[in-house]
């Protein structure tokens, strides 16, 4: 560089680069699209986020009816541990994040306080998790979840393998026919089974008892061959959260 | 070519630059001194190296004229993207800016010196010496909140716009460069005022 360039002022050099490298300013219409993509893509990380949330409401509201009562403190902890939705909870984490992420990279995204974004996201994602929950989606990913995932098991896999037992007193099925003193329940398999009540089940739980609707029950087999069954205490494990999902044509695969 | 005493603002001459060169040759004419010094404070650099990065900042600025939002401070936002290039440049050539000591003028002192709530116990000179070495000490992100606060003058609103970070963000970082350097200062005799 000689001298004279030295002493050149730099408003000089920039526009004399401006020039050699015929540089221009980028249209404003990009700077406009890149915004609306991050929004974009935060307002996708946001409804995925809520979709995790969905199910994990479906997984805690229903998991009081996926498994029979247990003796002891350590197996309903197990059998907690089993049914929580770790997954999803994982999933919603992971999207909160990319959303975050993503609010940030917009124009005024970094004037929003961590706190604030936090509690936005979480507030945004219960509520649109809640009105997906009451659609049926938490109910639809579980079961596609199941379907599709290896070592993921559904809501109504969980009740299968737990409630459907009956040789160690537990069964499961639709109420087929509801009679005076007795009533028809069509398993998993497909199997009826003539269920007779103990003198000792609950006036309140027999009225449990509806044609078509999912019960558990807890009693013991009085005849393997005929398929008769005491019943001692009545459940309702009706899946709750199926929204504009029926039960039944979901359950294929389980009923 | 204008020059920078133009009776334009800096907004409305980002505004021209788009079709008229002239004035975005103003606005660095108004810039290069505080830009220079700017990227001066934030680390150790050779001379050519700080007059390449300040073209880089430049032909930055204006290939990016249209995202610059018109609701900042035109100097937030050509000072963003110096402290964007630096910190870029200290990456690419792997240099801790911390340990670079910055120049500190009497007037300077003095606001740091009340700020910090220390006594000059020693020389004006003394304290100076060491007030520059503690802040040349302290981690990047303490740094470069206190040389814009109080080497550049920023307002707290300025220095989130320029570090693109909450306003919260800058008053606890603020804070908390602060809190070290009163530490580091106390540890070396300059006693609290009471």
């Amino acid at each position: 560089m000689s001298h004279n360039q030295d002493q050149q002022p730099i408003s000089e050099k920039v526009l004399e680069r401006i020039e050699a490298e015929k540089a221009v300013p980028t249209p404003r219409f990009y700077f406009r699209a890149r915004n609306l993509a991050m929004w974009s893509l935060a307002a996708a990380a946001l409804i995925f986020g809520a979709l995790a949330c969905s199910t994990i409401i479906f997984r805690l509201h229903n998991l009081g009816r996926i498994f029979p009562p247990r003796a002891s403190q350590l197996e309903d902890f197990y059998d907690f541990l089993t049914a929580a939705p770790l997954l999803w909870f994982a999933t919603f984490i992971i999207f909160g994040y990319l959303a975050y992420r993503e609010v940030r990279q917009t124009k005024r995204g970094y004037k929003y306080e961590l706190s604030t974004l936090l509690l936005t996201m979480v507030v945004a994602s219960g509520v649109l998790g809640a009105i997906f929950y009451n659609l049926g989606s938490g109910y639809l990913i579980d079961r596609l979840a199941a379907d599709h995932l290896p070592f993921q098991r559904g809501v109504e896999m969980l009740q299968r393998e737990r409630w459907f037992n009956p040789e160690h007193g537990f069964l499961m099925g639709e109420v087929a026919e509801k009679r005076e003193k007795d009533f028809l329940l069509s398993d998993p398999r497909g199997n009826v089974w003539f269920v007779t009540y103990a003198t000792t089940t609950a006036a309140g739980e027999k009225e449990l008892v509806v044609v078509a609707r999912r019960v558990g029950l807890l009693g013991r087999i009085l005849n393997e061959q005929t398929r008769t069954f005491e019943v001692e205490q009545i459940r309702p494990i009706e899946v709750r959260g199926q929204g504009l999902f029926p039960h039944r044509m979901m359950m294929k695969g389980i009923f | 070519m204008g020059n920078s005493e133009s009776l334009h603002t800096d907004e409305e001459l980002a505004h021209l630059a788009l079709t008229h060169t002239w004035s975005f040759a103003i606005l660095i004419d108004r810039y290069e001194t505080k830009l220079r010094r700017y990227l001066d404070r934030l680390g150790r650099m050779p001379v050519e190296d700080v007059e390449d990065l300040l073209q880089q900042v430049f032909m930055k600025a204006y290939q990016n004229l249209n995202e610059f939002d018109p609701s900042l401070k035109f100097s937030s936002w050509i000072y963003r993207i110096a402290h964007n290039e630096a910190v870029s440049f200290f990456r690419r050539n792997d240099v801790r800016p911390e340990g670079h000591r910055v120049e500190l003028s009497d007037q300077l002192l003095e606001t740091m010196a009340s700020e910090l709530n220390v006594l000059k116990s020693a020389e004006s000179e003394d304290a100076r010496r060491l007030l520059a070495e503690k802040i040349g000490q302290l981690d990047n992100i303490y740094r470069e909140v206190i040389i814009l606060k109080f080497f550049e003058d920023k307002s707290y609103d300025e220095i989130s716009n320029i570090l693109m970070i909450p306003s919260g963000t800058v008053a606890i970082r603020l804070k908390r460069a602060k809190d070290k350097l009163e530490t580091l200062m106390k540890s070396e005799g300059y006693i609290h005022e009471s």
